[in-house]
């Protein structure tokens, strides 16, 4: 289904009104409701100036263009509804491999240009054997029946057991991503004094395949079994090229890059007026490893939690508590890996004027659940995991590097306290012990050489008006990270600082009229990093002022920097958004971008910078 | 000229002569060009993935920075096929190519235990063979680069600098390190680990010396 569809996206979006036609019905004597959801963007990516000499990569991602559609229906019936969306993307414009080659070739002035020139073609050739290759597939469908204690799915469902340790498959705007388990999924639930809730599900997890930021796909193997052939059906697949045979095997051939996971997972849920108590599990199937790391290569892990809910247990007190452990399989006997555990508890007092959070945990050998990707071939979808470990962290922090979470001990206390009406003060305190950052260590081997000590804390204050329309929010914060041994700098020097960040975030909100509103947002960070970074401190942020007319027109200015060598210091960028009706968005976003490290919750994602001019537009009906 | 170089070649002449939009390439590039020359080593193949060949790439560094200082004059030439051993008379039971950057944590940690590792299995035939590519703003490794990387943690491997980022084509720069292991035996991909994956690969990489030791 590829290439024959290119001209699809295109015309859905810009013949989208079309879609006015659907109108509800009847069927068998009720009304039948539809729900129709269209959504594109266009993009055209401009050179963004991250070029390395002699990088295919880098120069792969300049001058390219794609269309993305996204058009969903949805059809409800009394208590069934039937729900189907389907993606497609179409490469306006392409790199060419050979150019590629060529113009490497002509700015290393090679010694030996023909060999260099070979040698770069075939990267290049493999680097576009899975990007910029035209879909169109069904990214997500479902048939639910939903009534009073009772939901049962047939198809693509999200799920997200306890806080996520277990399983949490969901869509993660912010790292462009949305998995849901293709299967089937059943929920049986009971009122009264003790309400009972069973879950059940199981099937093979299906991750987007196409990443709009890269233009990069996941092809799957051909050749499933029952289940794989159903669930994969239409999906993506591995492809020949010149450059990438075919080998029969996912392992070996270079465009395969997903091995669909399979998972049956299922929670007990027992709740009382005040308190709850769950005990959830998941079980990872994986096919052969695409990447040979402890998790991926891992032939079954196996996850079980149980947790403890207890609201205003005095009152304003409320406690959470979860206890999980681990087993991952090793895939061979040379290899054992110890079971894992984590325990991770929160608790919350809110009596008058204040809010105190404290959050701890302590996890040892507590692993994503990373899904099968070919990390070589499809390294944008490496965040791609089905559980989300918590962080107590701030949910966009950054600064947890290498495998932190996965052997960690340590807290965070977070308070806002109302000082007057209008004025709250911020702070918050954190320390963590964690012994898998300055060095890979999955075992969670516990010395004093393997640690590294942080300490995190924050302090600010807000400004609110009586009528809330003005709003000022000012934190200022710090971390210190020191590793329990030397660490080598690039000079060849020693230290244990391993990471330093002075950061300032603010928000500034003012009414210049009652239809027109103006905001001031930014953040600005002075980081150093002793081990991997530039070998120097660095600063680096991003202000944008926005302006907001009655809530259905905004303009945003943008300007970041970036004060590390080796890439463009400055950016700017507009970016305009505009609601006609309730049920339709136009944005409009031209200009640069730095790249970034992005997180939500300890997911993260390397974003590469961006260049370029993304225009949005959605449509419901 | 090899099988590689053929296809590569009729795949550039191909798109050459078939797209209209394909840019054309001039014949010199399309020559056979003076890479590195090895007349023993296998002709076909290649490939980036597990149970391909390896190109016989080649590069500048030191083969044994342990024994004689990082200097000018000790610099040389090393070429995969320097360790290719397809009867097992130089010793070699196993390839282990390296990928680092200054810029990279996880290389740098890695680096870190290297040394303990080759001075352990180097008896028992395992080669590590490391390319630094970049330095820490990313640009392409110097040997005055390669010369404190190799003093910092008394490298005593062979080690080289990758300024062409040669070996991106098994996998992207930005994941580094790259270890990926070899059979000296066919210069055969075995497997290939993305990051510093010490915890599954060192088992792996003493079960497969002990078997090929057996085996010897």
């Amino acid at each position: 289904m590829r290439l024959l569809w290119g001209a699809l996206p295109l015309s859905a979006a810009l013949v989208a009104t079309h879609a006015h036609a659907l109108e509800p019905g009847n069927v068998g004597g009720e009304p039948v409701l539809l729900d129709v959801t269209e959504s594109s963007s266009v993009y055209y990516n401009f050179d963004n100036r991250d070029s390395k000499p002699s990088q295919v990569q880098t120069r792969a991602n300049d001058d390219y263009g794609l269309v993305y559609n996204r058009l969903s229906v949805q059809a409800t019936r009394g208590n069934l509804s039937l729900g189907v969306r389907v993606d497609n993307v179409w490469f306006y414009k392409s790199p060419n491999a050979t150019q590629l080659a060529l113009d490497l070739t002509r700015e290393a002035q090679p010694a030996d240009p023909p060999g260099y020139f070979r040698g770069k073609l075939r990267e290049a050739g493999l680097e576009l054997s899975n990007r910029f290759i035209d879909w169109v597939y069904p990214a997500k469908y479902y048939l639910t029946y939903s009534r009073p204690g009772l939901e049962a799915t047939l198809g693509d469902a999200s799920a997200q057991l306890g806080r996520g340790i277990v399983l949490s498959v969901r869509k993660r705007d912010e790292l462009g991503s949305d998995t849901t388990i293709r299967g089937a999924r059943l929920t049986v639930s009971s009122r009264g004094p003790v309400a009972l809730k069973l879950t059940a599900l199981g099937g093979e997890l299906n991750p987007l395949r196409i990443d709009e930021a890269s233009g990069r796909y996941l092809g799957v193997p051909g050749g499933a079994d029952a289940l794989g052939s159903l669930t994969e059906a239409g999906m993506p697949r591995a492809i020949r090229t010149d450059f990438a045979p075919l080998t029969g095997s996912c392992q070996t051939s270079a465009t395969c890059g997903y091995a669909p996971d399979r998972i049956a997972a299922g929670q007990i849920e027992l709740a009382g007026e005040r308190w709850k108590l769950a005990t959830q599990g998941s079980a990872l199937f994986r096919d052969a490893p695409l990447s040979e790391d402890l998790v991926r290569s891992a032939p079954r892990i196996l996850t079980l939690s149980q947790s403890v809910e207890l609201t205003r247990l005095v009152p304003d007190l409320s406690i959470y508590g979860e206890l999980a452990l681990q087993h991952t399989a090793a895939r061979a006997p040379t290899a054992p890996i110890d079971p894992g555990y984590g325990l991770y508890a929160s608790a919350s007092y809110t009596p008058k004027n204040i809010a105190l959070t404290l959050e701890g945990r302590h996890y040892r050998r507590l692993f994503p659940l990373s899904g099968n990707v070919k990390l070589a071939r499809a390294g944008e979808f490496s965040s791609l995991s089905y559980n989300q470990v918590p962080t107590t962290e701030l949910e966009d922090n950054d600064t947890e590097f290498e495998r932190m979470n996965t052997c960690v001990t340590g807290a965070r206390l977070r308070g806002d306290f109302t000082l007057a009406r209008g004025t709250r003060a911020l702070g918050s305190l954190a320390h963590y012990l964690t012994y898998a950052e300055s060095g890979a260590n999955e075992t969670c081997t516990i010395t004093a050489e393997q640690a590294n000590r942080i300490y995190d804390a924050s302090s600010g204050f807000v400004l609110d008006s009586s009528d809330r329309h003005r709003h000022l929010e000012l934190v200022l914060g710090g971390r210190l990270d020191d590793a329990g041994r030397d660490l080598v700098l690039p000079d060849g020097s020693r230290s244990r600082s391993f990471y330093r960040e002075a950061y300032l975030r603010h928000q500034l909100e003012l009414p210049l009229s009652t239809e027109l509103s103006v905001s001031l947002t930014g953040r600005h960070r002075r980081r150093a990093q002793a081990e991997g970074g530039p070998g120097a401190p660095w600063s680096e942020g991003e202000e944008v002022l926005g302006l907001e007319w009655a809530e259905h027109s905004s303009v945003g200015l943008g300007a970041e920097y970036d004060t590390r060598p080796g890439v463009p210091h400055r950016y700017f960028n507009i970016e305009l958004s505009h609601r006609p009706t309730p049920a339709t968005r136009i944005a409009l976003f031209a200009g640069q971008r730095r790249g970034a490290l992005r997180c939500v919750g300890g997911i993260c994602r390397l974003y590469p910078p961006f260049e370029g001019v993304r225009l949005d537009v959605a449509l419901r009906f | 000229m090899s099988e590689r170089h053929r296809l590569i070649g009729a795949a550039a002449l191909c798109l050459l002569g078939c797209g209209s939009n394909a840019p054309e390439v001039p014949p010199e590039l399309l020559a056979g060009g003076t890479s590195c020359a090895a007349p023993d080593y296998p002709t076909s193949g290649f490939g980036s993935e597990p149970g391909d060949v390896v190109d016989n790439d080649c590069f500048v560094g030191y083969r044994a920075p342990d024994r004689v200082a990082p200097r000018a004059e000790h610099r040389e030439t090393i070429a995969f096929s320097d360790y290719y051993d397809p009867a097992g008379t130089k010793g070699v039971s196993l390839i282990l190519i390296n990928t680092a950057a200054i810029w990279c944590s996880a290389c740098v940690a890695e680096h870190g235990t290297l040394p303990d590792h080759a001075a352990e299995l180097g008896p028992r035939g395992l080669v590590i063979v490391s390319a630094l590519f970049e330095d820490g703003q990313r640009n392409p490794a110097s040997l005055d680069d390669l010369s404190r990387w190799v003093d910092n943690f008394h490298t005593n491997f062979p080690m080289v600098i990758d300024p062409n980022v040669d070996l991106q084509a098994y996998s992207p720069p930005a994941l580094a390190p790259l270890n990926m292991l070899v059979d000296p035996r066919s210069m055969k991909i075995l497997r290939k680990y993305v990051g510093d994956q010490g915890a599954v690969m060192w088992p792996y990489i003493e079960s497969e010396l002990a078997a090929r030791a057996g085996l010897n």
